[in-house]
């Protein structure tokens, strides 16, 4: 297992263990801090990516009913494109 | 039977898995079953298909068109090959590459949203223009990742999916997804850097974690 192999396990490791710090720590320079750095990184993009997403809840009503009323005959859900 | 059970864990994973399966095999013949299959994954399909495209009426037109074919290729599914959350991704994926196969030459992949989704509530101006723009540089470093690279970023940290749960929807070993996500890092990193202008990562990290800590 090469540096990178081993590095990409270690950080696979930290990821999946429940850490609420992650994406808090302070990163800091050096080589030696690679992991750091990167757990770093994956808690912003975490915090970026755990974003309310903007959803429309009468699209999702509408888009049940539709698929419901198709159940079992011809599926009258399209998409508005 | 494995259900995409993301962090919560899979101590409770044997009653969760019984009652998927079953209620996956009662959704062929009845429309309140898949209802119920429909509430547990609209959310998720929804905002997986959100982060890929940065697009609501994308994301609804995907999420439309995903469950449209689970309902109407539920009756050849079998969970033996694939678990139904992660059929449920692909489909999804599958929508987006046609769908931008189709349309790029008029609506690009990446015509991400550039932070109008972002609370407004409670922020100072300079506090908001920090935000946006740290927001602005990470969707911009986002942009330059490969695919895959997105993919598995999008799968890990919105999706909050194990990195098994993520090699089922992907098609590749747990260890090659793992790879893949320090790669993607690896890239991020290096076009935050690129894109901060001497900063760097850490003054994008600061940038962006006094804004948001001011946000939440």
């Amino acid at each position: 297992m090469d540096f990178h192999e081993r590095l990409a396990e270690q950080l696979a490791r930290a990821l999946e263990t429940p850490n609420p710090a992650v994406g808090r720590l302070e990163p800091v320079g050096g080589e030696e801090s690679d992991l750091s750095s990167l757990l770093y990184l994956a808690g912003v993009v975490t915090q970026e990516m755990r974003r309310p997403v903007p959803c429309d809840l009468s699209f999702k009503q509408q888009l049940r009913a539709s698929l419901l009323r198709g159940f079992g005959g011809p599926n009258l859900c399209s998409p508005s494109t | 039977m494995l259900q995409l059970l993301g962090d919560q864990g899979y101590g409770k994973a044997a009653a969760v898995l019984t009652d998927e399966a079953a209620l996956v095999e009662a959704a062929r013949t009845s429309a309140e079953a898949f209802g119920e299959l429909y509430d547990r994954y609209f959310d998720r399909i929804y905002r997986y298909a959100y982060r890929k495209t940065n697009s609501r009426e994308e994301a609804e037109d995907i999420t439309s068109l995903t469950f449209q074919r689970a309902l109407e290729g539920l009756g050849r599914y079998e969970w033996r090959s694939l678990p139904f959350g992660a059929w449920l991704y692909r489909i999804a994926s599958n929508a987006i590459i046609d769908r931008h196969r189709r349309w790029a030459p008029t609506v690009p992949v990446d015509d991400l949203d550039e932070g109008g989704d972002l609370p407004l509530t409670k922020v100072q101006p300079d506090e908001l223009i920090e935000r946006v723009e740290a927001h602005q540089e990470l969707v911009a470093a986002l942009r330059q990742l490969s695919t895959d690279q997105r993919e598995v970023l999008i799968l890990r940290f919105s999706e909050n999916l194990r990195f098994k749960e993520i090699g089922v929807i992907m098609g590749r070993s747990e260890g090659a997804v793992k790879k893949l996500l320090y790669r993607a890092l690896l890239a991020l990193r290096g076009h935050l850097e690129s894109l901060g202008g001497g900063n760097g990562i850490d003054g994008f990290s600061r940038a962006l974690s006094r804004a948001t800590s001011s946000c939440s």
